[in-house]
């Protein structure tokens, strides 16, 4: 008994400055939003009325949140898988005692580096309707295809954009963790016989476990949340038709251009609720519980 | 043995190829930015043109006639500052979730991965209201306070420490080390890549913040770097100066650029020490 | 790894002592006569004009200024001071967003302050002013839009600046032959999607965008919806053409000033651009085009507007009254945008410079952009759904329908 006193006294002492930070700069925060959401709020002056979950009723009758959930979906069913296998190769690839590995590593982070300023203007160069990708497939297929303009390639340009910058990040965290991996396992695989390909699958797969429930999660937040890539291509519209409207703009839209802050977070929450179940159900899915401790 | 070696060189070939066509694709916006940099911004608008015409350094000479040192000072002042108390709070509170059985620890945990998940669009506002309360609006305090702890970060961190080797830990229990003790002496130096890839993750997102600055500073000799290299872009209300876009962006990589290859060792270390085995 | 740590932690200590006492600095230099103004970052001439004419009122009143510049998302920025009762004196305030500041009843009530109401353009003061006819804010400025000709590209077409019509279907049919003389990454008149710029159009068809009850109407004007249509048809048949959409560029001034667009609407705030970053290229100016015989054209303006909450509002009236008054020759001819007072437009003598006299002209018939609370949902939806009849999904019709259906249910869930 003393010693699970001992344990709740050190963990506790552990995470004691994490919390405090923590409860002043997030929490308070966080309540005082979660507040408002039962509020129609100005929050100008300041001034509100309470109105219970009418809120929540705008939100759900509202054909532009509809959009955005689809969008929003369709954007994290392709992005997140995509980027996490692609991060998971590379960082097995750098790891796989390669020459030059740090120089290749070097590299590979840069895109992380470049300035989304850069970026921006690079993919508004890429896909403009008379840009290069424009121009070489209509030099090749005969056909113009229209990216910034088309509702059905336009989130796609964007997709392209964030698994671009987002993969580098996630390749370093899985580089990291695979330093963790004992080498004997390794070993013990090669005496049964297993080739790379067999070793990755059955060591490094489900020795990265924590890893990539790490990845997955903070993959499904960020694009749950994606918002700036749509901002800046759309100029903050969501157009054309909703297209790039995702959950995070049209919140933006909400607190800014509506003014109605209650409603905002309102969504905001909806939107919590949605990432925190979705995270939950893909990592049953995983059965990433099991690793987890 | 001999076809073994020859499916090696194979694989090893595929590999390379793989390695190179993707640096390849990483790298060209990279380049492309630098020598965007030495462009004119009509030559940028323009596109078109890979080289510079001719050589301009406009956008190096308005950077850098700023006041880019002041701005320099306050970004490495507060990203350093901040970098140290996130190392140090982020990973003991990480470790804490991963290794000591506390009551309470699987909710504690499930509450802060629920925090982040609500989107900052709502808690802006509201966290400039605290700050303001607390006095800290237009000092770098507010940054510091604001950011001197990541959720994400102490996630990564007891993900790191789920698949730490226990027998270390316990030998260092086994001989009188507290768990304070064990974790500064035995746990920290063994978790070196890890803390090694949040130390620039947390450097690289406090340099390149852009709400908070904005928000929370005001007084020009306060700013940011990116705030400051922004006002200097943004001169023009509709027209973006890229020129000067490019070269800050440029300027301001190179600090996190220094402190990548510093760290650079801890990221890929296994290889080399079994590497020089053979 | 330890040595990293004990580094770390030991820059962090000594830093945090100069970060601490670099923030308490700040306490000591704010007097009580001292007003905060909060503006957003504008062009080197702006920027220098903002600074002397702030040091002239200084020195005439011997009060203080501290100007607080906020780079990016102002309204976000002032938004959140506002919360938290922490909102400077004196800030630049935008037609636009004025109506929400002023129903939420945060700005200070300056009708009976400011000096001389009768010498300002009359739309420009209006747009400051609520139902009642109370003033708010008090406009330091403004722009309109002008036609804009690239003389280079146009006498290499074979044409001279008497060949531009001074009517928007003229313009239209003048386009579509230019636009034969030209390659393929050109344009013979770059054209802006949002509402912003159509909204004086609109009206001058017969359709005011905004009802008197503040609800939206994209369709009761068939003729409005030809013009519309005329967008769409000039864009299809590829000689108007959008500057990021289909000439990559970020902006109008840009494609215009690298010579992939012979004529532009644009505001005056292209001339500096123009001059700083596109010396070389030529052009000339001319009223915007008529739309249905009507002159029209988009006025902007921004003014100041004083914290209801100030404790300085002497000291923040008699600023604005200054900035707008005895010092606005000195801000105009410093900053090179357009004065608010006939007095001084008249004694600037502006109108000689042709350019200048296109946008100056546009002030007395322009279109404010500003019409009640309701505008950024009405134009955000029109921006939305234009995009739509652009690309050909939806008709005119059919995206004006869509529009009109969007901003009125928001409208009505505000309510």
């Amino acid at each position: 008994m003393g010693n699970k006193r001992y344990l709740n006294f050190q963990g506790y002492s552990f995470m004691m400055p994490a919390l405090l930070a923590i409860l002043f700069f997030t929490i308070v925060p966080v309540v005082y939003a979660f507040f408002m959401m039962f509020y129609k709020v100005d929050i100008l002056s300041g001034a509100r009325t309470f109105i219970g979950l009418d809120n929540f009723r705008k939100i759900f009758e509202d054909p532009k949140f509809w959009a955005s959930f689809t969008n929003t979906f369709r954007y994290v069913l392709v992005v997140v898988p995509i980027q996490t296998m692609i991060a998971m190769a590379l960082a097995a690839l750098l790891n796989s005692k390669i020459n030059f590995s740090r120089g290749f590593l070097m590299i590979m982070f840069i895109p992380t580096l470049t300035s989304s300023s850069a970026m921006t203007l690079i993919f508004m160069w890429l896909f403009n309707n008379n840009g290069l990708m424009a121009n070489v497939i209509e030099q090749l297929f005969g056909t113009k295809v229209e990216f910034l303009t088309n509702p059905s390639l336009v989130l796609t340009v964007i997709m392209a954009m964030n698994i671009f910058s987002t993969v580098p990040h996630f390749m370093v965290v899985f580089l990291s963790g695979l330093q963790d991996i004992p080498e004997s396992l390794y070993e013990a695989a090669s005496l049964d016989g297993a080739n790379s390909f067999k070793k990755f699958l059955h060591v490094t797969v489900p020795q990265l476990m924590p890893i990539t429930f790490y990845v997955i999660t903070m993959g499904l937040v960020g694009c749950f949340q994606i918002f700036d890539q749509a901002f800046i291509l759309s100029g903050g519209t969501g157009g054309p038709q909703n297209s790039t409207l995702t959950f995070s703009l049209y919140i933006y839209q909400l607190a800014f251009t509506s003014n109605d802050m209650g409603r905002a977070t309102a969504l905001a929450f909806v939107l919590g609720t949605i990432i925190f179940a979705v995270t939950y159900i893909v990592n049953k899915l995983l059965k990433a519980d099991e690793v987890n401790g | 043995m001999i076809r073994m070696k020859k499916n090696n060189k194979k694989l090893k070939i595929i590999v390379y190829t793989l390695l190179i066509i993707y640096s390849i694709f990483t790298l060209a916006p990279f380049l492309w930015s630098i020598l965007t940099s030495f462009k004119t911004t009509a030559e940028i608008a323009a596109g078109g043109t890979i080289f510079p015409e001719s050589w301009s350094l406009k956008g190096y000479e308005t950077v850098l006639a700023s006041q880019l040192p002041t701005w320099v000072v306050n970004s490495l002042l507060v990203a350093l500052l901040t970098t140290g108390i996130n190392l140090i709070f982020n990973t003991m509170a990480g470790y804490a979730l991963a290794r000591i059985d506390f009551k309470g620890r699987h909710v504690l945990f499930s509450m802060l991965l629920a925090l982040i998940m609500i989107p900052s669009q709502v808690t802006m506002i509201p966290l400039y209201i605290v700050v303001a309360k607390l006095g800290l609006v237009d000092t770098h305090w507010s940054i510091i306070l604001t950011t001197m702890i990541n959720i994400g970060y102490i996630f990564m961190m007891r993900q790191f420490f789920v698949n730490f080797p226990r027998d270390v830990e316990e030998a260092a229990t086994m001989d009188g080390l507290s768990k304070m003790g064990t974790f500064f002496r035995i746990v920290l130096p063994n978790a070196k890549a890890a803390v090694a890839t949040q130390a620039v993750f947390v450097f690289m997102g406090v340099w390149n913040e852009f709400m908070k600055p904005l928000l929370f500073i005001s007084s020009p000799d306060k700013y940011m770097l990116t705030q400051g290299l922004n006002s200097l872009a943004k001169a023009y209300k509709t027209a973006t100066q890229w020129d000067v876009i490019m070269a800050g962006a440029l300027i301001s990589i190179i600090p996190i650029f220094i402190i990548y290859i510093v760290l650079n060792k801890y990221f890929i270390t296994s290889n080399d020490q079994t590497a020089g085995v053979k | 790894m330890k040595k990293i740590a004990a580094f770390a932690l030991a820059t962090s200590l000594l830093l945090g002592v100069t970060a601490c006492s670099s923030g308490d600095s700040t306490k000591t230099t704010v007097k009580d006569d001292t007003i905060t103004l909060a503006v957003w970052g504008s062009s080197p001439a702006e920027t220098k004009g903002l600074e002397t004419t702030v040091k002239s009122f200084e020195k005439s009143t011997g009060k203080n200024v501290k100007i607080e510049v906020i780079q990016d998302n102002f309204q976000d920025a002032l938004t959140a001071r506002f919360a938290a009762k922490n909102a400077p004196d004196v800030f630049y305030m935008e037609s636009f967003a004025a109506p929400k500041f002023i129903k939420s009843g945060v700005l200070a009530d300056i009708s009976n302050d400011v000096k001389n109401q009768d010498d300002f353009y009359q739309p420009l003061l209006n747009s400051f002013k609520d139902k009642e006819g109370k003033l708010y804010a008090v406009p330091k400025d403004y722009s309109t839009l002008a036609l804009y000709v690239n003389t280079d590209l146009l006498e290499k077409a074979g044409y001279t600046m008497a060949d531009v019509p001074s009517d928007w279907e003229g313009l239209l049919n003048f386009s579509k032959t230019l636009q034969g003389k030209l390659t393929k990454d050109q344009a013979a008149m770059v054209f802006d999607t949002s509402m912003a710029r159509h909204m004086s159009s609109l009206i001058a068809s017969g359709l005011d965008p905004v009802t008197a009850e503040g609800k939206a109407d994209f369709t009761s004007s068939p003729k409005a919806l030809d013009y519309l249509q005329s967008l769409i048809d000039g864009h299809k048949e590829g000689y108007l053409k959008n500057a990021k959409i289909d000439l990559g560029v970020d902006w109008a001034g840009a494609a215009f000033g690298t010579n992939k667009a012979v004529m532009m609407i644009e505001g005056n705030w292209v001339l500096s651009a123009l001059k700083t970053d596109y010396p070389t290229v030529k052009y000339e100016a001319l009223e915007a085009p008529t739309v249905n015989g009507n002159k029209e054209t988009m006025t902007f303006t921004v003014g100041y507007a004083i914290s209801k909450d100030s404790k300085h509002k002497k000291t923040a009236t008699e600023f604005i009254n200054y900035m707008t008054g005895d010092g606005q020759k000195q801000w105009s001819e410093l900053s090179g945008t357009f004065p608010t007072r006939q007095s001084v437009a008249d004694a600037m003598k502006l109108d000689e410079d042709k350019v200048l006299k296109a946008h100056i002209e546009g002030a007395k018939y322009g279109t404010v952009w500003s019409s009640g609370v309701n505008l950024p949902v009405i134009s955000g939806a029109f921006d939305n759904q234009f995009l739509a009849a652009l690309n050909g999904d939806k008709t005119v019709n059919d995206a004006m329908k869509a529009a009109e259906k969007e901003a009125n249910d928001e409208i009505a869930r505000q309510e």
